[in-house]
């Protein structure tokens, strides 16, 4: 009797330990799944205007020569409403028309010429789709050199560039797409690199071309998005830019206006560079961390330009400011960004009521004196309100020792946040006063819902209570209890 | 088998040890601070209070291990319970695995009653870990406890009393956790340019805090604030033949440690 009560207490604490550890192996088989970066899957845009094409392309193909045809007889201010169907080959338009494809005409391209040149002013094409076969060509598939024209509802898919504007003034590029059918992704070289001939082009690219708006198209898988280059006074608006190289590109191009524009999935959301008295303002740049030379906003040599309202989220670097001066920064969100901001060598630029939340570093900065930072939030600031106003009664200084050492030698990146470098890097204090500082960072966040999922409260609770009970367990059955 | 017998022995001991049940409070209420800290995060994913908590399990957790392991094999040295064991057929390896194996369970406990209090008092106070990163910091302490338990055991060979082992083990600790960027920042810079990256690199599968670091951040999906420099390590680590490499790596650093400890003390126990 007394043998069979010993052997069912035997059995018994055997049984415990094995159902403790298969419940053990069991959670760590269970976490491995949550320990996978989730990965964003594409929105399938680009896939399906590719298949609208390829079904219609078993249609016969008409001479694109018939559509030229009607354009060289039509009047001034006529409006062709073309037949649907699919025409290969290309047109040419000098004189003012409107030429509509109500979305059921598709061209396609036959030898090196673009598939459609734009010399006359005030021409309106819309609803065409263009089927862009040519490669390693230099001209574009839609060239622009008059002015007042309109580009309405148009789809292009391009192994190169999307429409061009060279010295033309006062267009409309409205509601289009660009798609590039160039497979390579999307890599960042050194700031500002050439792209390579052959390569993807640009969606839409302005050569000395002002006062055009570029408004609600959407430009996927090309080299830049929108480049501008000495164009001066466009206005870009609603657009939306993923999976290229800089989302919107402005280089020597004065007073443009970037307003609304949202931009994924690219390596920098939008790149100004020398560029002055532009307006950046309520764009969205995010989920730029798949690259690691990505950037939300990147400004190089700009002067007085405003940055305002914009979503800056998951990019490596947030906002990037280098060789720039008397810019103002204002009410921009910069979220959970490795870095938030990064100035090198700027000075004169002004920073207030900006959000710097979830980075993992807010921000760093390098040979930038005389930069004005006030009432932001840092989520990483030690803030002291004694008098209650809201902000911090101390200044927060940002150390920017470490992205001296890594400068000097970058392979020193992998200590990133790692415990020694922490304890380094607080060896080294601001004595002379040079750090960048915000002088009064504010308490609280504004209007910042906290992300929380509580769906999943109940699955902690358990894997806790199981960790919980099966530890005490172990310790009570293995260690505790005397046989 | 007699390996899991030490291993059983070890964990009786263990936890009729008060340096198990003083580190058990210590880690508890450490882990309860984790939680405070998380409960101020305002993002998912890696962010700067991420980075924290990191930093401060690598502070405590390889401290307890090398601490909590090394005393364990120094006191059967001390206290003479070695040279009795010795006397019966008992191999060196079946004794230092079962060693092994024991104070891995006794520290496996240890974390998961800490986490596991911790998300239970958490949810209680309406301010609970969110799921992922509950077992991201799990799976992280484990690794973390396991590799360097390996060097623990070598510490405690290499020691003959507590007081070496604590001596030993701190240095270890100090080398690997706090020290490790100062010194290679001030010593590596003395290299040709060319060589730094390969040394760093080399010297960071070296140390497993830091390699266990960076593993963890990889998957976490903070892999590109190592710059473009390593954009090709982290791709590869985050893909699926870079963590099995991992993991292999793991397994065979614990292995390493093992053999070797076990030759030093095989020699040891035959030629005295």
């Amino acid at each position: 009797m007394n043998k069979k009560l010993r052997l069912g207490k035997r059995l018994g604490r055997v049984w415990g330990i094995r159902f403790g550890l298969i419940l053990f192996i069991g959670g760590i088989i269970i976490s491995s799944p949550f320990l996978q970066e989730t990965v964003h899957a594409n929105d399938g845009t680009k896939s399906r205007a590719a298949k609208d094409i390829l079904v219609q392309n078993q249609e016969p193909v008409i001479p694109a020569s018939e559509i030229q045809k009607l354009i060289d007889q039509a009047e001034e201010g006529s409006h062709l409403q073309l037949k649907s169907g699919v025409y290969r080959g290309s047109l040419k338009i000098s004189k003012t028309i409107q030429l509509s494809g109500g979305n059921q005409v598709i061209l396609q391209s036959e030898g090196d010429t673009p598939l459609l040149t734009l010399t006359g002013d005030g021409i309106q094409v819309e609803g065409i789709q263009f089927l862009d076969n040519r490669t390693n060509v230099e001209t574009a598939t839609i060239q622009v050199t008059g002015k007042q024209n309109s580009l309405r509802n148009l789809t292009i898919h391009t192994f190169g560039t999307g429409i061009a504007l060279r010295q033309s003034t006062n267009n409309h590029i409205v509601d289009t797409q660009v798609l590039g059918r160039q497979t390579e992704k999307p890599v960042a070289g050194a700031i500002n690199e050439e792209r390579t001939p052959g390569k993807k082009g640009n969606g839409i690219d302005l050569f000395e071309s002002s006062n055009n708006q570029v408004a609600g198209n959407l430009v996927t898988n090309m080299f830049d998005g929108i480049y501008v280059e000495n164009s001066h006074n466009n206005m870009l608006t609603k657009n939306e830019i993923t999976d290229s190289r800089y989302g919107i590109h402005i280089m020597f191009s004065e007073n443009n206006q970037l307003m609304h524009n949202k931009g994924d999935r690219n390596v920098t959301g939008a790149m100004l560079m020398g560029s002055d008295g532009s307006i950046v303002a309520d764009n969205r740049f995010t989920k730029q961390t798949e690259n690691v030379n990505s950037q939300g906003i990147l400004l190089y040599d700009v002067q007085r330009t405003q940055i305002l309202r914009n979503h800056v989220e998951g990019n490596r670097v947030g906002l990037y400011v280098e060789t720039s001066e008397k810019n103002y920064f204002t009410e921009n969100q910069v979220l959970q960004n490795f870095i938030g901001l990064q100035l090198i060598e700027s000075k004169n630029n002004n920073w207030e009521h900006n959000q710097f939340i979830g980075n993992v570093s807010p921000a760093q900065a390098k040979d930038s004196a005389d930069n004005q930072m006030s009432y932001n939030y840092w989520d990483t600031a030690q803030v002291v309100d004694v008098d209650g106003d809201g902000t911090s009664d101390i200044t927060y200084p940002i150390n920017p020792f470490f992205i001296e050492v890594t400068d000097q030698v970058e392979a020193f990146q992998i200590f990133f946040q790692s415990p020694g470098m922490a304890l380094l890097e607080s060896m080294f204090e601001d004595h002379e006063g040079t750090f960048l500082r915000d002088t009064s960072p504010v308490a609280q966040p504004n209007d910042l819902t906290q992300s929380e999922s509580n769906s999943q409260v109940w699955i902690v609770f358990g894997i806790s209570l199981i960790f919980l009970a099966v530890s005490t367990s172990i310790i009570y059955i293995m260690g505790v209890r005397r046989k | 088998m007699q390996a899991i017998q030490i291993a059983k022995r070890e964990v009786r001991i263990g936890f009729r040890n008060p340096w198990a049940y003083s580190f058990l409070a210590l880690f508890s209420v450490f882990s309860l601070a984790l939680l405070l800290i998380q409960a101020q995060a305002y993002m998912d994913g890696y962010t700067h209070t991420t980075g924290a908590m990191l930093t401060l399990i690598l502070y405590l957790l390889p401290l307890m291990t090398i601490l909590l392991g090394s005393f364990s094999i120094t006191t059967e040295k001390e206290e003479g319970s070695w040279q009795l064991l010795s006397t019966y057929p008992l191999s060196t390896s079946s004794f230092l695995v079962g060693k092994y194996l024991g104070l891995a369970l006794v520290l496996l406990v240890i974390i998961s009653f800490g986490y596991g209090l911790s998300g239970v008092v958490g949810l209680l106070f309406g301010k609970s870990f969110s799921l992922s990163v509950l077992l991201f910091f799990f799976m992280f302490s484990l690794l973390l406890v396991l590799l360097f338990l390996g060097i623990a055991i070598w510490i405690g060979t290499l020691c003959q009393n507590r007081w070496q082992a604590l001596t030993v083990g701190v240095s270890v600790w100090f080398l690997f956790i706090l020290a490790w960027p100062t010194l290679l920042i001030a010593i590596l810079g003395w290299l040709p340019y060319p060589f730094i990256k390969p040394a760093v690199q080399l010297l960071t599968i070296l140390n497993p805090a830091e390699l266990v670091r960076i593993f963890m951040v990889v998957k976490m999906g903070g892999g590109s604030i190592f710059g473009p420099e390593y954009y090709q390590w982290v791709t590869w680590l985050k893909g699926g033949l870079g963590t099995s490499m991992f993991y292999l790596f793991c397994l065979l650093w614990v292995s390493l440690m093992m053999v070797s400890a076990i030759l030093v003390w095989e020699r040891r126990r035959y030629r005295g």
